[in-house]
């Protein structure tokens, strides 16, 4: 008797979950039952048993008697198998149990088999499953640098987005600061505290400043001991308390004054932190730790609406038995944060194609908590400027976090001033209401499974670790050609238009097409999906004249996906510094103008692919409402590719995946022409025609019968023809002259652009432009007879957008693309050089994209973009996969109602609930059961003319009618808001909440009416606040207690 | 401000709608969602069959629920949508026609461990469509779809893996491993079935912490009786009895009555009614939790609970969920106690 396995006679292996067939050939051809132990039950402790009662067997029973059986099985566990096999034959005769080792105890009586081969089940790939709970989290305490490098100096500093006149009505600001400080045994307050022994305490520090500092602030200002860290480092930040942030009336002012009021609403205090190790050299880098604000004054690190916990404990092996070694994952803060900053191997195999998270976000806990502190921020500065500035000058400082005292003012300035901080303010990206706008991460994760013992894989045979990579697309960066080389002689036609890499070598001028595909995966400060430069080229057409193009971004994915993740540097152009300035027209933002899928209908001779627009969500937009007073209206100005976020879109039915080579009818990148399913071949007569003046000469193919033939019987009409969608290769020039004819591409096309074949069908014209000398002479053909050609769809135009067919001959003559290559028409059609001499951006296309179907997705670019600041994009990722989750970072920033004028009585109430009841008797119960909510409920009026032409310039901020659009405004955008109560002892009651309804009366009195209304906050939270405008509590929930949990 | 602005699409297009009821009852239960749509939005299109996905908030990566519909009812204003999700097609094929497989000494998953069974019963109902096996795992310890007996009949697929996982739970009759359990993961693009063991409340991780102050907004208490009389019967009619005298005291006797075929002796049966009886002490609460967070947990995920009363306070799993989106928003939590070395079937028995 033998067993082996899927007809070979040796041991076999195989990945779990792979179905094998067990071949068994039995002594002699009587039997009738077989049992089969498959070897992969296990007893109770996961132990292998041939055992009976733990054994996983089967019996399988023949209708006849035979002598050799096949038997289908499924391994999901790795291991090796050895089947125990038992037979009973035709004459009720039972065997003895067989297998392949030399004894059993499991099952008795056992015999070694003669000629019995294992099974060996190995692992396959893992799968990494992210999972996390709180999505939208609020933004906290990010004390993962501390974690990871040690105790260190902390710093304040306020980024900016007010004047210094505004910022002279907030005051001195105080900050009470919980942190652990580090005491160092070695050198107490410098850098041995983080490599030597320490001490620890829990240190509440109050830091103060003053008023003329915060006005004249520059670079970061230290905590330091004149603020009570007394001999210490931090090594943790547990609570940040911003203790005045409440305007302070002198005895000459009333606390209510508005504009003094929204002084706070652009003022961020942030506490900062350094680390060395922004981008590997020894540059010193600020990164903050967190951030308050006026209508969000108290951060605490144990709050748990400020972290996430990452949960990777769904990720699992391929295999049953296998467990989980070590997750690696992303922390959602790309390469800003220097600490858990992922990064990206290759794996041995793949040396140029990164695949694999490293080893810097590496452990065996299957979560990790995670706080976000505005964090996308550049810490080198804009396209990595650091200190030298923005176009090397320092003047105009890049770094949003910076230690520079000379050129990094606190205090918003135009960019006239010297220095300037418009490209600092630009990376604060707030919005009407002084809140920084939602932040976008992505937290991703890989498992590597205990069965990878060598990490990165060394061979595609050992990839068991999840996959990153399942949908990772292809990202190329296109600029449409962008002007043509006018020949001098019909000698020197040089291939420009019809490609979208000529000249790639940097520069306003030249194209920017490149590959970014690995650069959109790794994590460092150079690996960028460069835009610099973005739409700057001056775009014509072929006789020169100036025409409209816009560069976009090509993506191919493995696999359909409707959200898509861009990791994005903070930088909004000047969009909010214009605003914050006062406002004007922004009149050229960076805009995703358009997401395109590529559908195909058809097939081979007859596919048509073209790209179908799509509506979709662009999170990486960001925008301020803008009064225009010219024209009446608001506007809201918004700038895309400016934050990290997503673009999002409903799901298309019909996006298809498609090879390159299938979009060029069956071949490219080859200067062989083989005719296949894509092309027809058609033989007639060639008779050259004259110039038509705007394309130039073509040749008439009279065709022989069998090709009319075909031809009718492949198109219903001449549309389906028209003009430039199909090529033709000349196969033979047939029976006459013919030099530089054979092979060459001439485009089916009629006279000044009529369809390609006449309405008998037995006509072919073959627009060719003008010849070549030596290379390129169609009009050779003029004359004879059987000549053959191949006629081919080619769709990579209606994909590849932005270039010319056709390249510019001499005068309103253009032969068609690679027309000078002649015989030898390398089949590359957009791309330059041919087989064996593409462009480093044609072998990637080729490498990517020539065989291997990919539904490719374009995203469109509008705006004009410098070189010196630009959108940088640094990943892209497919953001529907398993091992990623989309966290949205908020700023819960509460705008201040006290910076707009109520004009009538403020109505609060109190309560609780309350069991209540009495007794026969008359005993009564009152037990407080807890809080229910409260509301505020606010009514004021808006005033204005509505007749003559200032209307509308009459009611901007500030007038009652426009604390009205406010107030409409807050309660669309579910704006948290705060109002400060104050008491008739001097304290006061500030009330957070959210404003629920917006109730209005319109006057019936003509255009002079006034336009009451009133509106409702309910009420989430309180907080007491002294005299002096200082919290004297906490924030609780109104009639609740305070949490009587604190550091101290 | 926190904000939740859930998000549900028809074969990947969103789709407005007015009200949405999503329920995921757990333990091979099909999870549903029912959803209000206006009759502008999809009168006139045909919906059968087509797929749908829930996400809580709009910016989610994947949904939380995969399904598809099964029935509409249309009104003149409005349709009514009702959906299931991969566990529904394992007993309904989309429809009423229920997803059975014929398993017969010719075509059987004889031989097959657990997850290998699934994987082929899923490819004979032609539901590989619906739901992938790409992670399946298998049950722990692996038993084979023989054990016992073969499975043969007429017989619907998620009753068959219904089987399939008790099989290693009713293993053995002396310690009771912790059950199986199959529930639904969504990769992005497709639900994925896995196996895997019912959590420990001592050692699982913590998912989730609640607390009064933070999340809960009500905390339903069902306080079951505990038996404090186990009469087991065993094979061939051999019976154990197990009595607590402090609990008849304290708790009054309340009588439970199970079968264990796997049971040979009145020694093991009276040890098997000692095991129920501690477990079930341990199983005296079945919470539902109404709560302001928790929308993405799992079945199965344990979470914690903190509350001033010591005996509400520990560690929980969970069992199901609910959450309803119309004019207010609503989620409650099912969670369970049970301790792990209880059988799956006790669970069923409100005694």
């Amino acid at each position: 008797m033998s067993f082996n396995w899927n007809g070979e006679s040796t041991n076999q292996t195989g990945t779990v979950y792979t179905t094998c067939t067990g071949n068994i050939v039995f002594s002699d051809d009587d039997v009738r039952a077989v049992y089969i132990d498959w070897d992969d039950g296990t007893d109770l402790s996961g132990t292998i048993s041939n055992k009976k009662e733990f054994a996983n067997y089967q019996w399988v029973q023949l209708t006849k008697p035979t002598g050799t059986i096949d038997v289908e099985h499924t391994y999901t566990a790795t291991g090796t198998y050895k089947p125990i096999i038992q037979v009973i034959n035709s004459f009720g005769f039972v065997s003895d149990y067989y297998g392949m080792d030399t004894s059993n105890t499991d099952v008795s009586p056992y015999r070694e088999g003669a000629s019995y081969k294992s099974f060996e089940t190995t692992d396959g790939t893992a799968t990494g499953v992210m999972n996390v709970e709180n999505k939208r989290v609020l933004s906290g305490i990010d004390n993962s640098i501390f974690n990871s490098e040690g105790p260190k100096n902390i710093y304040i500093m306020i980024p900016p987005l007010a004047t210094a006149a505004t910022l002279a009505d907030v005051g001195d600001i105080t900050l009470e600061i919980t942190c652990v400080v580090d005491h160092s045994l070695i050198d107490t307050g410098s850098s041995a505290t983080s490599i030597a022994s320490a001490g620890q305490m829990v240190q509440t520090i109050t830091k103060t400043i003053t008023n003329a500092n915060i006005t004249g602030g520059t670079g970061m200002n230290l905590v330091g001991p004149s603020d009570g860290l007394t001999g210490g480092l931090v090594s943790q930040v547990l609570k940040v308390k911003y203790l005045n942030p409440k305007f302070a009336a002198t005895s000459s002012q009333r606390y209510d004054n508005y504009s003094q009021n929204a002084a706070f609403q652009n003022l961020k205090i942030f506490v900062c932190t350094t680390s060395y190790y922004g981008d590997g050299s020894t540059n010193v880098y600020y990164y903050p730790v967190c951030y308050v604000t006026a209508g969000a004054p108290i951060k605490s690190v144990e709050d748990s609406t400020r972290f996430i916990n990452m949960d990777f404990s769904q990720s699992r092996a391929k295999a049953s038995n296998v467990t989980n070694s070590y997750y690696r994952y992303d922390v959602g803060k790309g390469w800003y944060n220097p600490s858990f900053k992922w990064d990206v191997v290759s794996g041995t195999h793949t040396s140029d194609k990164y695949q694999f998270f490293g080893s810097n976000t590496s452990g065996t806990a299957s979560s990790k908590r995670v706080a976000f502190a505005y964090n996308n921020v550049r810490p080198d500065g804009l396209a990595g400027t650091n200190t030298s500035g923005i176009g090397g000058d320092a003047a105009l400082p890049g770094v949003a976090f910076s230690g520079d005292a000379t050129n990094s003012d606190w205090v918003l300035t135009d960019g006239a001033s010297t220095p300037s901080q418009v490209y600092r303010t630009n990376q604060f990206i707030v919005d009407d209401f002084g809140r920084f706008t939602d932040q976008y991460h992505l937290v991703r994760t890989s498992m590597q499974p205990a069965s990878q013992t060598s990490y990165p894989p060394t061979s595609t045979a050992t990839e068991y670790t999840s996959s990153l990579t399942s949908n990772k697309p292809y990202v190329w960066r296109i600029t449409p050609a962008i002007t043509p080389y006018a020949p001098a002689s019909t000698t020197n036609v040089i291939n420009k238009m019809t490609k979208v890499d000529y000249n790639t070598g940097g520069g306003a001028s030249a194209s920017h097409t490149q590959d970014f595909t690995e650069n959109a995966f790794r994590n460092t400060s150079g690996t960028a999906v460069n835009l610099s430069g973005m739409n700057a080229a001056t775009f014509t057409d072929l006789e020169g004249n100036t025409r409209t193009a816009n560069e976009y971004l090509l993506l191919l994915f493995p696999k359909k996906s409707n959200k898509i993740f861009f990791n994005i540097a903070n930088y909004a152009q000047d969009l909010i510094s214009t605003n914050l300035s006062g406002g004007g027209a922004y009149n050229d933002p960076w805009e995703i103008s358009g997401v395109s899928y590529l559908t195909v209908e058809g097939t081979g001779i007859k596919q048509n692919a073209y790209w179908k627009n799509v509506p979709f969500e662009d999170t990486t937009k960001v925008s301020m409402e803008y009064r225009d007073t010219g024209n009446k209206k608001y506007v809201e100005q918004s700038n895309s590719l400016s934050q990290s976020g997503y673009i999002n879109f409903d799901m298309p039915l019909d996006w298809d995946a498609i090879s390159l080579a299938n979009l060029c009818g069956g071949q490219f990148d080859t200067n062989t022409q083989t005719s296949g399913s894509y092309d027809l071949l058609l033989t007639g007569a060639g008779n050259d025609v004259a110039s038509d003046g705007i394309y130039g000469k073509h040749l008439v193919l009279a065709l022989e019968t069998p090709s009319k033939d075909l031809l009718t019987s492949t198109f219903n009409n001449t549309t389906e023809v028209g003009a430039f969608n199909y090529l033709a290769l000349v196969q033979d020039r047939g029976v006459g002259a013919g030099a530089d004819c054979l092979n060459i591409p001439i485009w089916v096309a009629g006279p000044s652009g009529s369809d390609g074949i006449n309405n008998a069908m037995d006509e072919v014209y073959l627009m060719y432009g003008e010849g070549i000398t030596s290379a390129y002479e169609p009009v050779n053909l003029d004359g004879n007879t059987g000549t053959i050609i191949l006629l081919r769809r080619i769709n990579i135009y209606d994909v590849i957008t932005g270039v010319s067919k056709m390249e510019r001959g001499t005068t309103n003559s253009y032969p068609p693309v690679n027309a000078a290559s002649g015989a030898s028409f390398p089949q590359t059609y957009f791309l330059s050089g041919g087989q064996g001499g593409l462009t480093t951006f044609g072998d990637a296309v080729v490498d990517a994209w020539k065989d291997t179907d990919l539904y490719a997705l374009k995203i469109s670019l509008s705006g004009n973009v410098g070189q010196d600041a630009y959108p940088e994009i640094f990943n892209i990722f497919d953001a529907t996969e398993s091992h990623v989750e989309l966290i949205t970072e908020t700023d819960d920033t509460a705008f201040n109602l006290n910076s707009i004028p109520i004009t009538s009585d403020v109505q609060i109430a109190r309560a609780g609930t309350y069991y209540r009841a009495i007794t026969k008797k008359g005993k009564v119960f009152i037990s407080r059961t807890g809080d229910s909510i409260q509301t505020i409920n606010f009514t004021s009026a808006a005033t204005g003319d509505t007749r003559g032409s200032s209307a509308f310039a009459d009611s901007g901020p500030g007038t009652l009618y426009g604390n009205l659009h406010m107030v409409r405004k807050l309660q669309q955008e579910n704006v948290r808001v705060y109002w400060d109560e104050i008491q008739k002892d001097g304290t006061f009651v500030r009330f957070w909440g959210v404003v629920t309804t917006v109730n209005e009366t319109h006057g019936k009195s003509g255009p002079m009416a006034v336009k009451k209304y009133s509106f409702t906050v309910t009420v989430s939270e309180i907080a007491l606040i002294d005299s002096n405008s200082k919290l004297m509590t906490d924030i609780f929930p109104l009639g609740g207690i305070q949490s009587e949990t604190n550091y101290s | 401000m926190k904000q939740i602005i859930p998000k549900v699409t028809i074969e990947g297009r969103e789709v407005d709608f007015i009200r949405v009821n999503y329920a995921q009852p757990g333990i091979l239960s099909a999870a549903t969602l029912q959803f209000t749509i206006p009759l502008t939005v999809a009168g006139t299109e045909s919906l059968w069959n087509k797929e749908v996905t829930f996400y809580v908030s709009k910016s989610d990566s994947k949904p939380i629920f995969r399904g598809w519909i099964n029935r509409t009812k249309k009104d003149f204003n409005k349709v009514n949508i009702f959906a299931e999700d991969a566990f529904g097609y394992m007993l309904k094929g989309g429809d009423t026609t229920l997803a059975e497989v014929v398993l017969d000494d010719r075509e059987n998953v004889d031989g097959l461990t657990g997850g290998a069974a699934i994987i082929k019963l899923l490819q004979m109902s032609e539901l590989t469509e619906k739901v992938g096996t790409d992670f399946i795992g298998d049950t722990s310890p692996v038993v084979g779809s023989v054990q016992k007996e073969p499975i043969r009949g007429t017989l619907k697929v998620l009753d068959v893996i219904k089987q399939l996982l008790a099989k290693p739970i009713n293993l053995s009759d002396q310690d009771l491993p912790r059950p199986n359990i199959a529930k639904l993961i969504d990769d992005g693009s497709k639900s994925q079935l896995v196996i895997e063991l019912e959590s420990t409340l001592t050692n699982d991780q913590v998912k989730y912490v609640y607390t009064p102050q933070n999340n809960i907004t009500t905390l339903n208490i069902i306080d079951r009786k505990v038996p404090t009389v186990v009469i087991v019967e065993g094979a061939g009619g051999v019976k154990g009895t197990f009595k607590h005298n402090g609990a008849i005291a304290a708790l009054d006797r309340t009588f439970l009555k199970v079968t264990n075929n796997n049971l040979d002796s009145p020694a093991a049966c009276k040890e098997f009614a000692a095991r129920l009886y501690q477990a079930n002490v341990a199983n005296r609460y079945q919470y539902n939790l109404g709560a302001t967070e928790g929308f993405y947990l799992m079945e199965n995920d344990v979470i914690r609970v903190e509350t001033d009363d010591k005996d509400f306070s520990g560690n929980y799993r969970i069992v199901g969920k609910s959450i309803i989106f119309g004019n207010g928003l609503q989620l409650t939590l099912t969670i369970n106690k049970k301790p792990p070395t209880l059988a799956e079937y006790i669970s069923s028995r409100d005694n």
